[in-house]
């Protein structure tokens, strides 16, 4: 199972390669409580799904873990994982615990 | 420019390999992919064993395309399987077979590849089609409804990818003289070419020069089309 802190890294590191590409960045300075996505995110809807591909493929090339992080489940959820960086973090461990990884 | 990845589904014969071959002899890197190994090799091509249908497979491969090449420009989505038919005497398993390689799997392909090419905010995707689609060819029911599903799948996916600059268009090759339409009787491709404004069986030639079009760089603004191939709109 990968470390907790690696998954944030991660997560964080792919938020800074989005950040050259966003007119407002992400705050990867705050670290969990940074808001991605929905009433105070950065992301836009497309935004949010580019973000999601990269972060899967960061996750399979450096952990070869195959996750599919936009699934139905996960939209249609009330509270959404991908508000801030925090909720994301334990949506990917919740999904890597499941995967068995 | 980097030299230009091109993935191509099916290519282990018939007009996956005539294309392999084009692409290659272009300078592309070809990355081709059937449920086989082919039995021949070309210089600039590198060949995985995998089945559409199957998405660790698959996700594998776009992998391996993003390890060894850096990302992928064109993807070929030419794997299929055809079945002659009477509707009524079709059976569910054949019917199942065909929407998931026809349909499903050429979903996944897109699916797949889009997400390495949203990366690089460049692609070409061209899917395949027929003309038993809009020639509402008789005993092919399901295959022309899993192809009709590719059009329409075209046509959406065009406007999903469009603002990652990847556009999807599809080719509908009139009969070609390949192992897909080898068990068709013989008498029923000569009456299927006669319904086309140009009544002859389709080449590799004819449909590479639709491919190529639609994968060079400017097309651009052409994304959602299917063009069918003999004049049978």
């Amino acid at each position: 199972m990968a470390e907790r802190s690696e998954i944030l890294g991660l997560i964080l590191a792919t938020a800074g390669e989005f950040n050259d590409e966003l007119e407002v960045r992400i705050a990867v300075e705050e670290g969990e409580a940074a808001h991605l996505f929905g009433a105070e995110g950065v992301l836009d809807s497309l935004a949010l799904v580019s973000f999601l591909t990269a972060l899967e493929q960061n996750i399979e090339d450096r952990l070869d873990i195959s996750l599919t992080l936009a699934d139905e489940k996960a939209m249609s959820r009330h509270r959404s994982p991908f508000k801030t960086v925090g909720s994301l973090l334990s949506y990917v461990l919740a999904l890597m615990e499941e995967a068995g990884g | 420019m980097d030299r230009l990845v091109t993935l191509i589904t099916g290519s282990g014969r018939g007009i996956g390999r005539y294309l392999a071959g084009h692409y290659a002899a272009l300078g592309h890197q070809v990355v081709g992919l059937s449920r086989s190994k082919p039995d021949w090799d070309i210089s600039g091509y590198v060949h995985f064993v995998a089945d559409v249908t199957d998405e660790d497979a698959v996700k594998s491969v776009m992998k391996s395309i993003r390890k060894d090449f850096g990302g992928l420009d064109h993807l070929i989505n030419n794997a299929g399987i055809a079945s002659m038919n009477a509707a009524l005497l079709t059976p569910m398993p054949a019917v199942n077979r065909l929407l998931s390689v026809n349909l499903a799997g050429a979903f996944l392909m897109c699916r797949e590849a889009a997400k390495i090419m949203s990366r690089k905010k460049y692609g070409r995707i061209v899917n395949f089609t027929t003309v038993a689609v809009p020639l509402a060819l008789e005993g092919e029911a399901v295959y022309a409804a899993s192809k009709a599903g590719v059009v329409a799948l075209t046509r959406v996916l065009a406007r999903e990818l469009a603002p990652y600059n990847i556009t999807v268009n599809a080719v509908g090759p009139a009969p070609v003289d390949t192992d897909l339409i080898r068990s068709v009787p013989r008498e029923k491709i000569e009456a299927l070419v006669a319904r086309q404004a140009i009544p002859r069986m389709c080449s590799f030639e004819d449909v590479a020069n639709v491919v190529d079009f639609f994968l060079k760089k400017e097309s651009g603004f052409i994304t959602g089309e299917t063009l069918y191939l003999g004049g049978v709109s």
